[in-house]
């Protein structure tokens, strides 16, 4: 029994990481440049799908591949920020609708020129772990890694240097922050392209759990929105501490009620949050 | 009677008389055509309800799919599950969702902007994931089959319109003559409306069960018209088109929704031969082209350069 | 402050802009559906509803696929009564409500003499092509068969070339009797409605037919990202075989990672993306491996027609028909090709009348259409109803080798290493 559990923590804690780290970059932006940006979901889609067409149509090797679609998709967060996000920051509302029409045409861009194809990862990493009881797959665990090494140094950065001290400063109070002298436009821009790094790396590891189509970027995201809305959007660590948890929440929902309640129980959680404490679990929600 | 006052200013006339000639349609004999119009029918009641909540008081509500598809769900329980004839049920399921959109309401009332943006599609995906979750009730992916109100389409094209007419009525002179001045006071600056003295908290509920109230009619009424009703019915695809119908056709007003309906569901069906896949790239394109030059929608615009032009 | 004048103007551009777009989209469409056909014959038009895009696409567009070919091949040789066949296909992006309209559409606008594809399982689609009256032969559409099955006279002139559970679920007892040799075999199903009700039972008949306890159903959700539990439940009830019911592409994320917890239980499934030639491209070939699928046989000669089917759908489309879709949209347009020719015109009456009599040689064998549940009836199948096409391969180093039955079996069944 104990064997059980310690299983379904650890794959929990594994796919709730990997949400952990989407989610982050969302709860990110809308701290800095208090936008929801819709189209996080699609930029996780798009980053797997660039992956698949270079390692796949252009027959370059895969670590080619997840390099040059963290690039893109970064760059075309920038390319965001610059053109639309911060010349169009005066419309509080409509910014939302806009991100929103932005995904949809992403979306269907990938339709058009690669197609409705299914993606996953190759197998680069194979075998279980077995040993107490326990049996656990070596991908499982690596991935879990990974998405340690990758918050841990997101905390690093957003605690220890320069530039992340002065994203917490813009997430706290824009005007004093800018008061002080923090550069804005150009933390606006290190935020977005952190963000989008952030989702690539998401997108891509979890394609190898995971098939992809074109059209799941809106579930990741709805998994994102209630990943930062349980964490307190804008409270990065908190949106991180969230994902774990509802990771967690998932796996032994899962196993110890149904499997048909996995997916409930994310939007069951944040309409809770909701109901009981708006900006977050761990409060320092903005708005 | 306030009314007939309201009817005898000639843009709401002409958008009446319309109707009238709509009417005349069937004589087509067009069953293409007319399957069209139904939907659209349905549409613009939809994205009128839509627009109370977020044109009128303000409100957005990114979910409003959840009760649109309620309405359907709870169409079909009712008939199957306490032999309700349908007529009854697909009053009662509007009651029922109204009553829901007041609950729904009632927490919605201390989030502001983005997290009542985020909470109303949590609720919309809430629902879905549930019917989705409990497939042995609702029969899950599939759909629900759904008893038929009226058969024939001709029926089904009248009772549609029908329906449009009279909850156009009563959506008017609820919300234009009662409510108009609370809602848009709430809509343009809460705080300072809240402390003119005006119950915000009331009038927000209020919106919320009736913009649901008639969400839930239209759903319902597409169950009945097309048979089946899906989780297809809830996603944010059918929020989001509401919000392009509602912007596009004209927000804070109740006739552009409906103008806006069925300028959407004409215009894909007109662009389906050209773009086969990706239709949906339509709307968002049509949505960012709007939101940044023509924000209020056609018919404000078409509204105001009227008035100056006829003042002269 | 900009000039309230300089917004009217771009303004009002703009709008002069969208209008004569949508004028020009208008007219465009008009002329599109109504204007005069350049060939000077009338083609033969069948209208075919699928959905090319969505969670279904990959089905859609196979099906289409054997169906171009079909149409393809039969205007080489002529035509249907001295004039070219023509499909009108419309895309309903797996919506109700699309494929509602694109029926009438075809049916109204585009005057289409047969109706063709429709995947789904909603009736309003079927119920209005049966209020108009147009034959319908859809090349899978099982709905049709049950319900006329069970409600007989409802849809009189509605077909399908669907194959019936009752061979889906000889073929799972046969995996799980006669090859793996099994006593327990569990049931992993996707959550998609009642679907799976009746094949569930007649999987239970059968399995007590031959001695085999089936375990309690597992379902998961649409959409499950994570099969953590479902495995673990698996481990703990030990079955020594296992069959996947799948209708949408998830199997892909649930095979990728049983293979990566190391779970080697023997495998069967019966339809949708392990059956197709991507599968091991997609997963990966160690996971796609030792699993094993039932479709139909293209590389063995089943009738004349088979190993040229396959041979020319490659060269055409680049890759293999190894589903059963694209073998069954290319028998049903031959099917509705001699049935119009038996008819002798494109009346619809006519050709109501002559669909019971027409028997035509597939790719998966000689069939006709049984007027008890308006699906066809395949002619020699092989003892006790086995029908003939469905045939048990696993797959190996990417490529699906039949294994059942053991007249045709190219390598014996293998259980993973």
């Amino acid at each position: 029994m104990i064997g059980k559990i310690i299983e379904l923590l650890i794959n929990g804690l594994a796919l709730g990481a990997l949400y952990a780290i989407a989610s982050a970059g969302f709860s990110l932006i809308f701290g800095v440049m208090r936008v929801l940006n819709i189209a996080h979901g699609i930029f996780l889609v798009l980053s797997a799908y660039l992956t698949y067409f270079i390692y796949r149509c252009l027959d370059m090797g895969f670590i080619e591949g997840v390099i040059i679609a963290i690039l893109s998709v970064t760059a075309l967060g920038l390319l965001t920020e610059k053109l639309v996000l911060y010349p169009l920051r005066a419309f509080k509302e409509s910014l939302l609708i806009l991100t929103l029409c932005i995904g949809m045409i992403i979306e269907q861009v990938i339709y058009l020129t690669i197609g409705p194809v299914y993606i996953m990862n190759p197998v680069l990493i194979s075998g279980t772990i077995d040993m107490y009881n326990i049996k656990i797959s070596t991908n499982r665990i690596i991935l879990l890694f990974l998405s340690i090494f990758i918050t841990l140094c997101l905390w690093a950065f957003l605690k220890y240097t320069k530039m992340g001290k002065a994203i917490r400063a813009i997430v706290q109070d824009e005007e004093v922050a800018a008061m002080y002298g923090v550069p804005v436009k150009r933390v606006r821009m290190i935020t977005m392209g952190l963000s989008c790094a952030l989702v690539s790396v998401a997108g891509i590891l979890l394609n190898s759990i995971y098939m992809f189509d074109p059209s799941i970027g809106w579930e990741f995201m709805g998994v994102a929105i209630a990943v930062a809305i349980f964490g307190g959007l804008g409270n990065v660590f908190g949106t991180v501490a969230a994902g774990l948890i509802l990771g967690i929440i998932e796996s032994f929902v899962g196993y110890f009620i149904s499997t048909n309640l996995r997916l409930v129980s994310y939007f069951i959680s944040i309409f809770l949050i909701l109901l009981i404490r708006p900006r977050g679990i761990f409060g320092g929600g903005k708005t | 009677m306030k009314i007939l006052e309201e009817i005898k200013n000639p843009f709401k006339l002409s958008s009446l008389l319309l109707a009238l000639l709509l009417a005349t349609f069937p004589f087509l004999g067009n069953y293409y055509i007319l399957d069209l119009l139904i939907l659209s029918n349905i549409y613009a009641i939809f994205a009128a309800s839509f627009d109370i909540i977020s044109g009128y008081a303000g409100q957005i509500s990114l979910g409003h799919a959840a009760y649109f598809g309620l309405g359907g769900y709870f169409y079909g329980f009712l008939i199957d599950w306490f032999n309700i004839p349908p007529a009854l049920s697909f009053f009662l399921s509007g009651i029922l969702v109204a009553i829901i959109g007041f609950l729904v309401g009632v927490p919605c009332l201390r989030l502001k902007g983005a997290y009542l943006a985020l909470g109303t599609l949590a609720f919309s995906e809430t629902v879905r994931t549930t019917i989705l979750a409990f497939p042995s009730v609702t029969w899950g992916q599939e759909g629900l089959q759904v008893n038929r109100m009226l058969h024939g389409i001709i029926h089904n094209y009248y009772a549609s319109l029908a329906l449009l007419l009279s909850s156009l009525i009563i959506m008017h002179y609820v919300v234009k003559c009662k409510l108009k001045l609370y809602l848009v006071a709430l809509r343009e600056n809460e705080d300072l409306a809240e402390a003119v003295g005006i119950n915000t908290a009331a009038y927000k509920l209020l919106a919320f069960t009736i913009s649901s109230f008639f969400s839930a009619i239209s759903g319902a009424f597409f169950a009945s018209y097309i048979g089946v009703i899906s989780p297809r019915a809830l996603t944010i695809s059918l929020s989001f088109r509401a919000i392009v119908m509602s912007t596009i056709g004209g927000i804070g007003t109740l006739y552009g929704p409906i103008f806006g309906a069925y300028l959407i569901t004409f215009l894909s069906e007109a662009f389906r031969p050209i773009i086969l896949r990706g239709s949906d790239i339509i709307y968002a394109v049509l949505l960012i082209i709007f939101i940044l030059l023509i924000p209020k929608g056609i018919v404000n615009f078409i509204q105001e350069r009227l008035r100056s032009f006829l003042k002269l | 402050m900009r000039n309230k004048k300089a917004i009217s103007k771009i303004q009002a551009a703009i709008i002069a802009v969208i209008i004569v777009v949508l004028v020009v989209g208008v007219v465009y469409y008009y002329y599109s559906t109504r204007g005069p056909t350049s060939i000077p014959i009338e083609p033969v038009k069948i209208g075919v509803v699928l959905p090319l895009t969505g969670p279904a696409s990959k089905i859609g567009r196979e099906k289409l696929d054997g169906m171009r070919l079909a149409v393809e091949e039969i205007n080489e040789k002529g035509g249907v009564l001295g004039r070219p066949l023509e499909l009108i296909v419309i895309d309903d992006m797996g919506e109700t409500e699309k494929c509602l309209a694109a029926c009438k559409r075809l049916v109204e606008v585009d005057k289409v003499h047969v109706m063709s594809g429709i995947l789904g399982q909603e009736r309003a689609p079927l119920d209005y092509l049966d209020e108009v009256g147009i034959p319908f032969i859809g090349p899978a559409t099982p709905l049709v068969m049950v319900i006329t099955e069970e409600y007989p006279g409802t849809w009189d002139n509605l077909f399908c070339f669907a194959y019936t559970d009752r061979a889906v679920a000889k073929s799972v007892i046969t995996f799980a009797a006669d090859i793996v040799k099994a006593r327990t075999l569990a049931l992993v199903a996707e959550q998609f409605g009642a679907g799976f009700e009746r094949l569930e039972k007649m999987i239970r008949d059968f399995a007590r037919e031959r001695g085999i306890e089936v375990l309690p159903t597992i379902f998961y959700p649409i959409g499950c990202k994570d099969f953590t539990d479902v495995l673990m439940r698996l481990e703990e009830l030990k079955p020594d075989a296992i069959y996947n019911f799948v209708v949408t592409g998830v199997e892909a994320t649930y095979f990728k990672q049983k293979y990566e917890r190391g779970l080697k239980i023997p495998s069967y499934v019966s339809g949708a993306l392990p059956t197709s030639w991507e599968f091991p491209q997609i997963v990966g070939p160690e996971v796609a491996d030792y699993l094993c699928i039932g479709t139909w046989c293209w590389n063995l000669s089943v009738t004349e027609k088979t190993i040229p089917f396959c041979r020319k759908f490659y060269e055409k489309y680049g890759y293999h028909p190894f589903s059963h879709e694209t073998a069954a949209g290319y028998d049903v347009i031959y099917f509705i090709a001699a049935v119009i020719e038996k008819a002798g015109s494109t009346d619809w009456n006519a050709i109501l009348d002559a669909i019971p009599k027409t028997e035509i040689v597939g790719v998966r064998g000689r069939l006709r259409i049984n007027m008890r549940n308006h699906a066809p009836a395949w002619l020699e199948e092989m003892g006790e109803g086995y029908p003939r096409y469905y045939y048990i391969r696993q797959w190996k180093n990417g490529y699906p080798y039949v294994i059942y039955p053991p007249e045709f079996a190219e390598k014996a069944f293998e259980l993973p290493p």
